[in-house]
């Protein structure tokens, strides 16, 4: 960490802040080019999808063809539209679930780590029997007691996130409020509000955008699969997790499209995720970025 | 020199006890709690624009006076007065206005500033806390600052973040961040023992000088008598909790009376092949400051002990004006 001395007379050769680099940062490039093309298909889905995904148009499974490219379903429906319509579903959850555990599960983390006490014992301990449930587990719990819909799925896994963002947050939190620079800000008059906010917060979060979109990650994976057990939408709604177990009675006869391309598109768009949450620990760490 | 005559700090028997952290089994097995007496009854009194240095080995509690002096602890027992105000135990708002006052400068330059703010930032903070000034204004401040303590081009510096500097340019930034409130008294706690050897004397007298614009009264702490000699105009020499000698530094050096003073003054290297003086060896080791001697507390070391020392502690009393030393042979 050594830098020349400075002396009054000498300028230092100071090091200069790196511009954004494309080659050194592929893959968080990587992952957010995934995330951008799902999101616009996503988006864009009513313009690009060729068929109505919930109208039978074709006959029943039909392998990919020039008029169906990824085939149809069993009741005659093209796959290729509802993988662009199931985007949106999948997507608009796990961001929404993600974003609602964040919220939640840092800022109690953040009073939890901040306040200590009792106050932090209880919390701990609440959060700690949450997260010892298998996270697959506690959604299908609350899925179930909350019934289906797109709103319920969101919520039943953006709970069982909460103890993740907590547990980071909180044990963050422990270690940086009894730093010098916590003390030092003490000592010129800062609030606890001040503290908390300019000199704690900013320094906890390094790994929020890891941990987001590593839970989105989850999110869809959570998803497909509460969907895959009937916990999820209801019957007509594209949806990828809905199509892998629409699709995979037919395997065993042969016919593997109806299940791979939902497949597909689940790992794809996890691995984007995973591919943003690697790169983007790395550009959003100034320390990091140093070396 | 005549306004040096006014106290601006003083403690009064001050003590901090911290409890020592025990295993769940140990709780069960013993109740008897116990406590490491890092600060143990210390009187003294720190005036106006003196540089008073506070020195002693590592664990004789020197930094937790510092600490307890700008009231970043909470002390177990005795007072604390600014300004003849007692504020042992003030709270809340009160408390934060009076930080604006009583500064403090840490050891360890890489600790102490936040990592995600900007050097600006980190200084024009305090400003901002205690709605001095903000915006252009604020940067104004800040920029002249940097230039006060080297850290020029002050427009670049005050650009960058904790980590892109060197610890000699931290500690500067550490110091204008102590200085831009213009506080009356600041604790400096061995403020250049982190830093490089080379860049030590630079930082030592930038601190003069910045005294001599703001008017301000340093405790300086350090462990190296060397340094304290250089800075200050009064020494008080702790060991274990408790001052065992105070006097003008002159005094100090000339006429050390305490057997520890003593010893740390004779291990002072000197130059020259034909210096000769007089070496003073403590036997063993600093006891653990959970179970202090009984009596003085140098006792089981010093070499002139008689028998009252391990049975009555001594008091630190007035031997010479000025002078004064906690020790039976007194």
């Amino acid at each position: 960490m050594k830098r020349t001395p400075l002396s009054r007379t000498i300028i230092p050769p100071l090091r200069k802040i790196r511009r954004l680099n494309l080659s050194e940062y592929w893959i968080a490039i990587s992952g957010a080019v995934i995330i951008i093309v799902v999101s616009l298909m996503a988006i864009l889905a009513p313009l690009i999808a060729p068929y109505d995904p919930i109208e039978t148009v074709g006959d029943s499974l039909e392998p990919p063809n020039t008029r169906f490219l990824l085939g149809t379903d069993n009741i005659g429906r093209d796959i290729l539209s509802r993988i662009i319509y199931g985007s949106r579903i999948s997507l608009s959850i796990a961001f929404l679930a993600s974003i609602i555990s964040m919220i939640i599960g840092a800022s109690l983390g953040l009073l939890s780590g901040y306040i200590g006490g009792t106050f932090d014992t209880t919390l701990a301990l609440i959060m700690d029997s949450m997260y010892a449930f298998p996270s697959i587990i506690l959604a299908i719990a609350i899925a179930y007691v909350l019934g289906p819909g797109i709103l319920n799925v969101t919520i039943s896994i953006g709970i069982v996130y909460i103890p993740v963002y907590f547990r980071m947050i909180r044990s963050e939190v422990l270690s940086t409020k009894e730093s010098l620079y916590v003390e030092a800000a003490r000592a010129i008059g800062a609030s606890d509000r001040v503290i908390l906010l300019k000199y704690i917060l900013p320094n906890v979060t390094a790994s929020l955008p890891v941990v987001f979109s590593l839970n989105a990650t989850d999110a869809i994976l959570i998803e497909a699969a509460l969907s895959f057990l009937g916990l999820g939408l209801p019957a007509p709604t594209p949806d990828w997790g809905f199509d892998l177990k629409n699709g995979y009675h037919f395997i065993t006869a042969g016919y593997w499209w109806p299940v791979t391309f939902p497949g597909l598109m689940i790992i794809i768009t996890a691995l984007g995720f995973s591919l943003l949450s690697e790169g983007l620990s790395e550009i959003l760490n100034p320390r990091l970025r140093e070396v | 020199m005549i306004r040096m005559s006014r106290v601006i700090i003083s403690a009064i028997n001050l003590t901090k006890y911290f409890p020592v952290q025990r295993g769940f089994l140990e709780r069960l097995i013993s109740r008897k709690l116990e406590y490491i007496r890092a600060v143990d009854g210390v009187d003294l009194e720190i005036k106006e624009e003196e540089t008073f240095a506070l020195v002693g080995e590592t664990g004789c509690g020197k930094t937790t006076t510092g600490r307890l002096l700008v009231r970043l602890l909470e002390p177990t027992g005795g007072d604390i007065f600014f300004r003849g105000i007692r504020i042992t135990h003030i709270k809340g708002e009160e408390l934060r206005k009076l930080r604006r006052h009583l500064q403090i400068i840490f050891q360890d330059p890489y600790a102490s500033l936040n990592p995600r703010m900007k050097i600006g930032d980190a200084i024009g903070h305090p400003l901002e806390i205690h709605d001095i000034a903000k915006g252009r204004e604020k940067r104004q401040i800040v920029l002249e600052m940097l230039e006060k303590v080297g850290l020029t081009p002050a427009e670049r510096y005050y650009e960058l973040y904790p980590h892109q500097l060197s610890g000699g340019e931290r500690q500067r930034v550490v110091i204008s961040r102590a200085m831009i409130l213009k506080p009356d008294f600041i604790v400096a706690d061995e403020p250049i023992s982190m830093i490089d050897v080379s860049l030590r004397a630079k930082i030592l007298e930038l601190m003069v000088d910045l005294k001599k614009e703001f008017h301000v009264t340093y405790l300086f702490i350090t462990h190296d008598l060397a340094t304290a000699k250089y800075i200050s105009d009064r020494i008080a020499v702790m060991y274990l909790g408790k001052i065992v000698e105070l006097a003008t530094t002159d005094e100090l050096f000339s006429n050390p009376l305490h057997p520890y003073v003593k010893a740390l003054i004779s291990a002072i290297p000197r130059p020259g092949p034909k210096a000769e003086r007089e070496r003073l060896l403590l036997r063993g080791e600093i006891p653990s400051p959970i179970n202090p001697p009984s009596g003085c507390r140098l006792h089981p070391r010093c070499p002139f002990k008689i028998r009252i020392c391990s049975k009555e502690e001594p008091k630190l009393l007035e031997k010479e004006r000025g002078h004064y030393v906690a020790c039976h042979l007194y």
